[in-house]
């Protein structure tokens, strides 16, 4: 812990150049990888100390696998990823030291906590594993951060199934912030929520995220729940990043259609009043050669699906990929 | 008092169980039986020539006497005390060997889980009779030989179950979580999946405990396991044989008492098959 505080902070704290994640379909495998194309295909993306990055684009387009990627779970075939400066080829020889300055909440609350352990074991197996403290400094830091997540000391002595949803993304997040890490990943860690509940959690990481000085990747389909916690947040389209910029630039002046449907997709997001949509064979609709979201786009034309537009800044920070951007 | 109730609930859940409830008071019945054996009967279970020899069931001989005038119920509810060690150390040496090979072929995969997987299919495709019969040339019979051949006989079934267990739990992310945590190797397979089995394998417990039964009473009587004077329930039937037209009582009753054993662990073990289950627990609670 005193060895984290004493190292410079090296800003961006998080560095991914260039990233690229294949999946390779074993005889098995149950999740076949479609059309062998790469979950993540050339994404970079840099997290400043203390910012928050959000990460949104739909299901199936690659969120996760960067996740997975920033905390060693899949061999990258491509780019690196640098940690405080770090390359992660490095920081795989010491996981726990990595761990413990980089942390991860779930989606799924319900299967990312062991059902047959206590919560007070559950928050505070981190320490036992990454720190030497006395049972006095662990017992000191539990009720700290559980004070912090808001759960109270009753909590302590239950198992995960008397807590409800919202309870449990609790006692995950204490769990990843019990080491006290300096990047956390969010994974989704709203969308298996009731929507009263969603609130109470973007709030409490807002929160923490202040309190403990926390640099944030945050992942997420719903563009909203991004605007809300992030300072800069990149649109993900199968693999790629179609755009990115800080937020309110983002939200006033985006210029991918793909940004902008996610925005006509939320509940109360601005309607356009002629929908011309393409039939949404999105998912099957694959353009080989051109332009990966072409084929759901209503303004693409013959450029769009014989050459790939390249992400280019269109303005101060704000990177787009589409050839009719303007 | 919140905790008093939860308890309450989950004592009632049990006691609502016909089949549980029906098999534990049957398997208590038997244990009390062979913990209080000398307290109930006044006689030794070798004290020959207490009563006139092939004497039939009376007041004072309840199973009658064999053909030595020892006392019948004596040395049957002394054999109750055999079947159930044998049945219980046979039972957990399996569950030990079992689960922990499981264990790690689940969860290491590859080369290891084809070595123990082959291992096993060895002595799955052996009939437990032959394995009987291989430990005793090998060693000689006795108690130990039963031990030793049914744990062999066994404890496969335990490997498998654990192993497919293990299988699916692996892949949830609470054991992903785990690595994220900086849990060790070890830590993750007894503090994250083990638990997460064990519904599972009680359930195979309470099977492999009947079929312990069965297996020690044949492989006495075959006179591979437990050698006379000692009264196994095999040992008693195979000595009652010659007797058993003349003197049915010699075989039915002590083949009663195998049947009232096997019945409650199988009871038992349906009952808690039920009450393990996840959907039953809704559906019920
Ligand atoms: N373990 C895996 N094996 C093969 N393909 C996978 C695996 N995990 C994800 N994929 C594929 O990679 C792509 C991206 O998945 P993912 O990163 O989980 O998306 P998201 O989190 O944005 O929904 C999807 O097409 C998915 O089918
Ligand atoms: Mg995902």
């Amino acid at each position: 812990m005193s060895e984290s505080m004493n190292q410079p902070i090296h800003d961006p704290i998080l560095s991914i150049k260039n990233l690229t994640v294949v999946y390779k379909d074993t005889l098995f495998s149950l999740k076949k990888s479609r059309f062998s194309r790469p979950a993540v295909d050339g994404v970079s993306l840099d997290v400043p100390h203390r910012g928050t990055i959000g990460i949104v684009g739909e299901s199936g387009c690659g969120k996760s696998t960067i996740a997975k990627s920033i905390l060693m779970m899949t061999e990258p075939c491509g780019g690196e990823i640098l940690f405080n400066g770090t390359g992660l080829d490095s920081w795989r020889r010491n996981r726990l030291a990595y761990y413990s300055k980089v942390q991860m909440i779930w989606q799924d609350p319900f299967s990312s906590i062991n059902p047959k352990m206590r919560i007070q074991e559950i928050i505070s197996r981190p320490l036992h594993n990454f720190f030497h403290l006395s049972s006095d400094e662990i017992a000191q830091r539990l009720h700290a951060t559980i004070r912090k997540v808001g759960l109270t000391e009753d909590h302590l002595v239950m198992y995960p199934h008397e807590l409800s949803g919202g309870g449990r993304q609790r006692v995950t997040i204490a769990r990843a912030l019990i080491s006290e890490p300096i990047l956390l990943i969010a994974d989704e860690p709203t969308s298996a929520l009731d929507v009263s509940i969603q609130a109470q959690i973007l709030n409490l990481l807002k929160e923490l995220k202040q309190d403990m000085a926390l640099s944030m990747v945050f992942i997420s389909h719903n563009i909203s729940v991004v605007e809300f916690l992030c300072d800069s947040i990149c649109v993900m389209y199968m693999g790629r990043i179609v755009e990115s910029a800080p937020r309110e630039v983002l939200v006033k002046d985006h210029r991918h259609w793909y940004t902008t449907l996610l925005f006509e997709s939320l509940p109360n997001g601005p309607r356009p009043k002629e929908r011309k949509f393409k039939v949404d064979l999105g998912e099957l609709a694959v353009c080989e050669k051109g332009c990966s979201f072409a084929p759901r786009c209503i303004r693409a034309e013959k450029l769009c699906f014989e050459s790939s537009p390249d992400l280019v800044e269109i303005g101060p920070d704000h990177f787009c990929a589409c050839h009719f951007h303007a | 008092m919140k905790i008093d109730r939860k308890i309450d609930r989950k004592i009632k859940k049990y006691i609502n169980n016909k089949k549980f409830l029906i098999g534990s008071c049957m398997l208590l019945v038997m244990v009390v039986l062979s913990l209080f054996a000398p307290l109930i009967t006044g006689y030794g279970y070798d004290e020959t020539f207490v009563g006139p020899a092939l004497e039939p069931p009376s007041k004072d001989y309840w199973f009658g006497t064999d053909r030595l005038g020892r006392d019948m119920f004596t040395r049957v509810i002394y054999g109750t005390r055999i079947s159930l060690i044998s049945a219980l150390t046979i039972t957990s040496i399996c569950f030990a060997i079992g689960v922990l090979l499981g264990l790690l072929a689940g969860y290491y995969g590859g080369v290891i889980d084809m070595f123990v997987m082959r291992v096993v299919d060895i002595f799955f495709s052996l009939p437990w009779v032959l394995i009987g019969l291989l430990v005793v040339v090998i060693r000689g019979p006795g108690l130990l030989s039963v031990v030793i051949s049914l744990s062999l006989a066994y404890f496969p079934s335990f490997t498998r179950i654990t192993r497919s267990v293990v299988l699916s739990v692996r892949e949830q992310d609470f054991v992903i979580a785990a690595r994220l945590t900086g849990e060790s190797n070890a830590n993750i397979i007894f503090r994250y999946i083990l638990p997460n089995c064990f519904s599972a394998l009680i359930v195979q417990a309470s099977i492999i405990m009947s079929f312990a039964i069965l297996g020690e009473a044949a492989l006495s009587y075959l006179g591979y396991g437990i050698r006379p004077p000692e009264p196994s329930w095999g040992v008693l039937l195979q000595q009652s044989t010659n007797y058993m037209w003349d003197n049915s009582y010699l075989v039915i009753l002590p083949g009663l008492f195998i049947v009232f054993t096997v019945l409650s662990f199988n009871f038992m073990g349906d009952g808690l098959r039920d009450l393990l289950d996840p959907r039953y627990k809704r559906a019920y609670e």
